[in-house]
């Protein structure tokens, strides 16, 4: 008997884990009728985009600085955008293109920035359509499942203190919980500095 | 007792649903290793875009027909395709463009069809969405609800309801997949939409190229 209670509990806790899991993925991403609708049960809804958002700008004003966010789904479609008062275009640009840098990459844009810092070709970057820039974060549910991109730009980057991507980790962290270590912040190889190369920021 | 015996009884059933309906979408999606790159549980895999699209050359082969198959996640990044022997350029194109189609509506192609059929959207703004009006493309569906894929047939002559390159793609699904939501139905072409898109316009049993 004793055995068989602590079955018991052993399948009641699995079913717990389970729900807790579904619950935690509910509140990221669309549900219900809309997603019926759609066929896809893994796209950011647009209550944690404008949230995660929203956070950063907190961040930003916190720090005095200005920032642009673009929010994608995981599809590349456009779900949130913000650019707080004073950015100029090439802000919002970079945003954007740090956001499809993760789109296509499925990491943060970091890693594209560190690969052409390591020496890498930066041409063959663009040439991918990626943004070699910090900046962009992939967002991710259940540790797993990518459900949308941020990319955000504008501010000047005092690494480690703060930076873009700086503010899109604490927004993440904030809204969605722990989120994985950022990459590390490479320095740009000599040969790099030759070729053109830019530096971190 | 008794009660607690029965929560357990359903407890256990509870979980072991749960259990059955993650390994029936962990047989047709991308799974393990791969996924910690891609951060993505929700695409179809190429066994089961080839056992798809091997199934849909069977039903070509039993009806004395030939197709050409494609199949794209639903990212819309190819993921398989295949031409049986004398299909030409037209079969190939058309066959992505029903997937691309389905892609875009996360629905079967049929359903843009039947809305320029019946009048009630423009051939040409569907072709401007790059949207073909043509059936044969369907969404690939876990779960009844979690589009992991879609697949476009193209190439063979439609004999509604006997056969179509929609018939053989639904087929071919069922097999691999098991049951699929039914085909829409198949409308006639509206009187009124007649002159309005008399340029060009297509019967509905206008061989599918």
């Amino acid at each position: 008997m004793k055995l068989f209670m602590a079955m018991t509990a052993a399948a009641a806790a699995t079913v717990l884990v389970g729900a807790a899991m579904g619950a935690e993925s509910d509140k990221f991403v669309i549900r219900g009728d809309a997603a019926k609708q759609l066929l896809e049960q893994n796209s950011i809804n647009i209550a944690t985009a404008e949230a995660i958002a929203k956070a950063c700008v907190d961040e930003a004003n916190k720090e005095g600085v200005k920032v642009s966010i673009a929010i994608y789904d995981q599809y590349g479609e456009p779900v949130y955008m913000y650019r707080m008062d004073g950015q100029a275009r090439i802000a919002i640009e970079t945003a954007m293109m740090k956001a499809k840098t993760v789109l296509n990459t499925r990491q943060s844009s970091k890693a594209a920035m560190n690969a052409v810092a390591r020496g890498g070709s930066e041409v063959r970057q663009v040439q991918f359509g990626n943004f070699a820039n910090s900046g962009g974060l992939p967002i991710v549910i259940n540790g797993n499942q990518f459900i949308g991109a941020i990319g955000i730009g504008g501010s000047a980057p005092k690494v480690p203190v703060w930076s873009d991507e700086i503010c899109g980790y604490r927004a993440l962290t904030k809204v969605m919980g722990p989120q994985p270590p950022l990459l590390p912040d490479v320095p740009p190889a000599a040969a790099a500095g030759a070729a053109g190369g830019r530096g971190p920021g | 007792m008794k009660l607690y015996v029965g929560l357990a009884a359903a407890a256990t059933a509870t979980a072991i649903i749960g259990a059955a309906l993650a390994a029936e979408s962990d047989k047709f999606v991308v799974r393990g290793d791969p996924t910690k790159v891609t951060l993505e549980q929700n695409s179809i895999n190429v066994s089961t875009a080839e056992a798809i699209a091997k199934a849909c050359v069977e039903e070509a082969t039993k009806e004395g027909v030939k197709v050409s198959i494609v199949v794209y996640d639903q990212f819309g990044e190819p993921v398989y395709f295949t031409r049986m022997d004398g299909q030409g350029k037209a079969n190939v194109d058309t066959a992505f463009m029903k997937a691309r189609t389905a892609l875009n509506v996360r629905a079967p192609s049929k359903t843009v069809m039947n809305q320029v059929l019946q009048g009630r959207a423009s051939e040409l703004r569907q072709y401007s969405f790059g949207n073909f009006a043509n059936s044969g493309g369907l969404p690939i569906i876990i779960n009844g609800n979690q589009m992991i894929g879609a697949i476009g047939v193209g190439g063979s002559a439609p004999r509604v309801p006997v056969w179509s390159d929609e018939i053989c793609a639904w087929r071919a699904l069922t097999k691999v997949m098991g049951p699929q939501p039914p085909l829409l139905p198949d409308v006639q072409r509206s009187s009124a939409n007649g002159p309005a898109g008399g340029a060009g316009g297509r019967g509905n049993g206008a061989p599918n190229q």
